[in-house]
Parts: C-alpha cells; structure tokens; sequence
C-alpha cells in the first residue's frame, strides 16, 4: 500500500492530464514523444549539474581543509538543495541554449 | 557539439528516471544497502567505542546520534567492556560527546566508566584520538558502535590505528523498507557511503 498508492496517484494524474491535453487543448500525440525527449534531456542536464555541483563542493571542502582554514564537511554535498539548485540550472541552461539557436 | 550534449543528456535522462523508479519501487536499494553490512561481532572487550553524528546547536543529538549512544550504554550495562567512550565534536555552545555523556549518566552509567572525546571531525580523527586514549593503557580491544552502514570503513579505520575492533553496528534506516521514500533513503546512503569508502581507497586510507 505504501508504494501502490503514490503509483496509482502518479497513474490517474498523468492520464487526466494525457486527457485534458487531447480533448481539450488538441494537443497532437506526436507532439507528447518529443515532449518526454525534452523533459529527458533536462532531467539529464540536471543529473550532470548535480555530480559538478557535487565535485565542487567536495573540492572546495578538501582546499579549505588542506588549507588549514577551518573544517567543512564533505557531507554537505548531500545536501538536498543542490539537487534542487542543480534543477534550475538545467531549465534556465537549456531555455538559453534553445533561445540563442533559435535566434541565430 | 550541441547534439551531443543533447544526447549526452537525454541517454543520462532517461537511464536516471529508470535507475529512480527501480530504486524507488524495487528492492534494489534493500539488496544494496544489505551488501554493506557487516555482522555484529561477539564476546567482550576492553572498551566500547561510540562514534559521533552530530548534535544541533539547542543540544539535540540527531537520529543516528542518539541511537548509538544507546546502543553503546546498553552494552556497557550488559558487561561487554568496563569503560565507554562517547565521541562527537561541538557545534555552537552544544558537544555532542558532552549530551551523549549526560544521557548515559542518567541511565545509570557510573560517571567514572565514561570518557569523552570532542576534537575529532571525521572517522578518521576518531581512530586516532580514541588511539591515543586507549592504547597506552594496554585497551586494544574495542567493540565500534557505528550505524551499520559506516561500520565497514570505520572498522578498517580502528584496525590500522591498532586496535582488534568488534563491530556492533546500530539500525539507522528500516531494511524492510516498504515505501518509496525509505528505499530511496536506504539508496542515498549507499551512495553517500560507497563514494566515502572510494573516496578513502584513493587517498589509500583503508
């Protein structure tokens, strides 16, 4: 119960949105394959800001260390806001990639 | 250059979602995390070492904390060594080895079978300060009361500082995990932990 209930909820959502996409908005359906290429594209972009935002982190803690500056955890690159960080950076790199193709 | 980074990016996308979903409703994440652990060593010892977490600046010890300085007490009342030692460094006014003391003192410990030690920042300051503590007073042999997942790198750690190290791991995370967010918990610490084991294998600390 405790998986299959946020699995039927993901379910039931995305077919009402796959709904209101097709009869009321007339999306076309060939359209929702390039769409999910899309939304994998900033997911991965997002992956890879995330391990660089991780390895800085990491780097920065071992020169303060190395450095005798103080002590900084190396766990704070599990920090849950570099994920979330990582994420804006995908959207806005990606949005700025496409708008200077588009406008070159 | 462009196409590239987008299906660079794409591929990473798509293996992510599904490595998500397997992690998340598949028992993946158990078998992972089960395959760090080491099983609890037996017998008694000369003192029993209890590895820091971390405590908040109001002197609240956190999840792990608390429960390894449990762990440690209860085996200090059942005999299986005559001294406890209580590690964890400060943060602002509060010291994690100072609230773990106190907790163990007013669960009937005698104040004079604990020592605390609070310099130490990481696992591999702990062996070593516990090294210099016990040691020279011929107390080699020590049970490590860590979270199970640690207890691997941190018993590698004790045994180069010299000391015969019987583990006794302490439960943080549920391993019947039954829902999405615990088997993902489980998969962030296996990460978390496997890059420190790496991360110590290159710099030839275990």
């Amino acid at each position: 119960m405790d998986t299959i209930l946020p699995l039927t909820v993901v379910c039931v959502s995305s077919l009402v949105l796959w709904l209101v996409g097709r009869l009321w908005l007339r999306l076309k359906p060939a359209a929702l394959v390039a769409a999910l290429g899309r939304a994998a594209e900033i997911l991965g972009a997002t992956l890879f800001f995330w391990m660089a935002n991780v390895a800085l982190s990491s780097a920065l803690a071992m020169t303060v260390r190395g450095l005798h500056l103080g002590f900084v955890s190396l766990y704070l690159g599990s920090d849950l806001m570099l994920p979330a960080a990582s994420l804006l950076q995908a959207l806005a790199f990606e949005a700025w990639r496409r708008h200077s193709s588009a406008s070159s | 250059m462009v196409s590239i980074w987008r299906s660079l990016c794409r591929i990473a996308g798509i293996a992510g979602a599904v490595a998500f979903c397997a992690a998340a409703l598949t028992p993946v994440s158990r078998w992972l995390y089960g395959a760090m652990l080491v099983p609890p060593g037996q017998g008694n010892a000369d003192a029993i070492v209890v590895l820091g977490s971390s405590v908040s600046e109001d002197a609240v010890l956190d999840g792990p904390s608390l429960r390894r300085a449990l762990a440690g007490t209860l085996a200090l009342r059942a005999g299986r060594a005559p001294v406890l030692v209580l590690l964890g460094c400060p943060r602002g006014a509060a010291v994690e080895a100072a609230v773990r003391a106190d907790l163990a003192r007013g669960l009937g410990v005698a104040p004079d079978a604990i020592l605390t030690e609070a310099r130490a920042l990481t696992t591999r300051q702990e062996a070593r300060r516990v090294a210099e503590l016990l040691l020279p007073h011929g107390q080699r042999r020590v049970l490590l009361v860590t979270g199970e997942c640690h207890m691997l790198r941190a018993r590698a750690l004790f045994q180069r500082a010299g000391f015969e190290v019987l583990p006794c791991p302490v439960r943080e995370l549920p391993l019947r995990a039954t829902s999405s967010g615990e088997r993902l918990s489980l998969l962030g610490q296996v990460v978390r932990e496997g890059a420190a084991r790496a991360m110590y294998r290159l710099l030839g600390r275990i």
